[in-house]
């Protein structure tokens, strides 16, 4: 008869197998019912982690949230709509006759300007989605005028992808994961996905900025490849640009809890002055252009 | 005390059981860390709007935070049967289960070491006791004590 530590294990080895039934010595089921609960025993690590991201009370942004504009933002807002099951959470119109409108694409959050000429060019965006079905998603795109970049494969990664460019000129990254999700872990449904030369100063900049922290780095032959990174709720994606690969500078809304604390650290960072903290009708709000053309808008309540 | 130290508190307190009340309604681990990340992220943004509300325990709160993150993930997978409020009731289980793994903290550190390889890094046998540097019947043997210590504690704490 086997020893009673050499039992519990076997039983422990069929539970984090996920076998359908276990069978167990009478005389130790209470402790193989202690053992099934703690299959689900958190990381310690992942806690710590997470806590301190929670914590950290020298970096306050709360939320990443990209800020599209081009003139007929009506019909973009309908292109999200009806590529990516877009809903609209918020749409109101400026004293000066523009347009702001908020989408949401899944869990993720875009803002939408224009409506009315524009004194400088549109801001555009290149950004990573995450959606159930890639293909259907694509065939969408395509339908409602966007052009492919490059049609629905399976990448080596594991993702199932396509990638077109709007008739405004953003591009999406269309993405499903192969497997049970749809969407790997540490992701969001949808990324801004920055092309900088010279990632690891974009990088040093979102974290010196931004209090950003990098969740995955992939690298070749010295240059950054692929890499996630959290700021603060919100996840953005970048690589080094290469090939048809090149920076699209964007523009984005960051909700911070002090604006002009914000504005004063990313300006140190290696931000330039855009536009210093000012009350407007929304909020206070301070703006700086990075090292790579990117705009950032700090935004608080107060 | 500042908000975010009032928050790290409450974090403290609170982590097992929301990790407890998410594990089992997610397919996995990876799963399961995402949404107990968003859930703390939701609720960090809106502990403000929280403490206007008298009488709500926090962890309730959190409670409705995560099922609202679970129902907006099964809907947005496209998922066939979406959680109804029944799969979300709070019941004894998450209870127990995040005592559980908080008496696992209290663990002598070998113990602990063994239950968090085999467990949280579901880590087989022979890996474990490469990594700790003992025989595979030491670290069976520390399992047992571990887990024999547990069930020794949860029965104390139910009087």
């Amino acid at each position: 008869m086997a020893e009673r530590h050499d039992a519990l294990d076997q039983a422990i080895q069929a539970i984090l197998d996920g076998a359908a039934e276990v069978s167990i010595p009478r005389e130790l089921e209470a402790l193989v019912a202690i053992a099934a609960d703690l299959r689900d025993l958190p990381d310690p690590e992942f806690k710590r982690r997470l806590g301190g991201r929670m914590t950290a009370t020298t970096i306050d942004v709360r939320e990443v949230t990209p800020y599209l504009v081009v003139e007929d933002v009506d019909d973009l807002i309908d292109f999200a709509k009806n590529v990516f099951g877009a809903k609209e959470t918020l749409r109101t119109k400026g004293g000066a006759g523009g347009t702001h409108c908020e989408i949401h694409i899944g869990d993720s959050k875009l803002m939408m300007g224009g409506g009315m000429k524009l004194t400088k060019g549109p801001n555009l965006a290149t950004l990573h989605v995450f959606v159930p079905d890639v293909d259907a998603a694509y065939e969408r795109a395509i339908a409602a005028g966007a052009t492919s970049l490059y049609g629905v494969v399976d990448q080596e990664y594991g993702s199932r992808e396509g990638s077109v460019k709007d008739r405004w000129g953003n591009h999406w990254y269309i993405a499903t994961e192969r497997g049970e999700r749809y969407r790997p872990k540490n992701t969001q449904d949808v990324m801004p996905y920055f092309h900088p030369h010279g990632a690891p100063k974009m990088i040093s900049f979102l974290e010196n900025a931004l209090g950003a922290e990098v969740l995955e780095k992939y690298e070749h032959e010295g240059a950054v490849v692929h890499a996630k990174v959290r700021v603060g709720g919100s996840i953005v994606e970048l690589g080094e640009a290469h090939g048809e690969w090149q920076p699209v500078p964007m523009m984005f809304v960051v909700a911070v809890d002090s604006a002009d604390e914000a504005f004063a650290r990313a300006v140190s960072a290696g931000g330039k002055e855009m536009m210093p903290p000012t009350k407007q009708p929304y909020g206070r709000v301070g703006a700086v252009e990075d090292p790579f053309g990117n705009q950032w808008h700090f935004m608080s309540a107060q | 005390m500042d908000e975010r130290a009032r928050f790290a508190e409450l974090y403290e307190q609170n982590f097992e059981r929301v990790y407890a009340f998410v594990a089992r309604r997610v397919r996995d681990r990876a799963e399961a860390e995402d949404v107990v990340s968003d859930v703390f992220y939701k609720a960090l943004k809106g502990i403000g709007g929280y403490e206007e509300r008298d009488g709500v325990p926090f962890v309730a709160w959190l409670y409705r935070i995560a099922a609202n993150v679970l129902h907006d993930r099964a809907r947005n997978a496209g998922r066939e049967t979406p959680l109804d409020d029944c799969d979300l009731a709070v019941d004894d289980d998450v209870e127990r289960r995040a005592l559980l793994f908080r008496l696992v903290d209290t663990l002598p550190p070998a113990q602990r070491a063994v239950l968090v390889k085999r467990f949280a890094e579901q880590r087989s046998i022979a890996d474990v006791a490469r990594q700790l540097g003992r025989s595979e019947g030491a670290v069976k043997q520390l399992q047992l004590r571990a887990i024999e210590a547990l069930r020794a504690q949860v029965r104390g704490s139910h009087g």
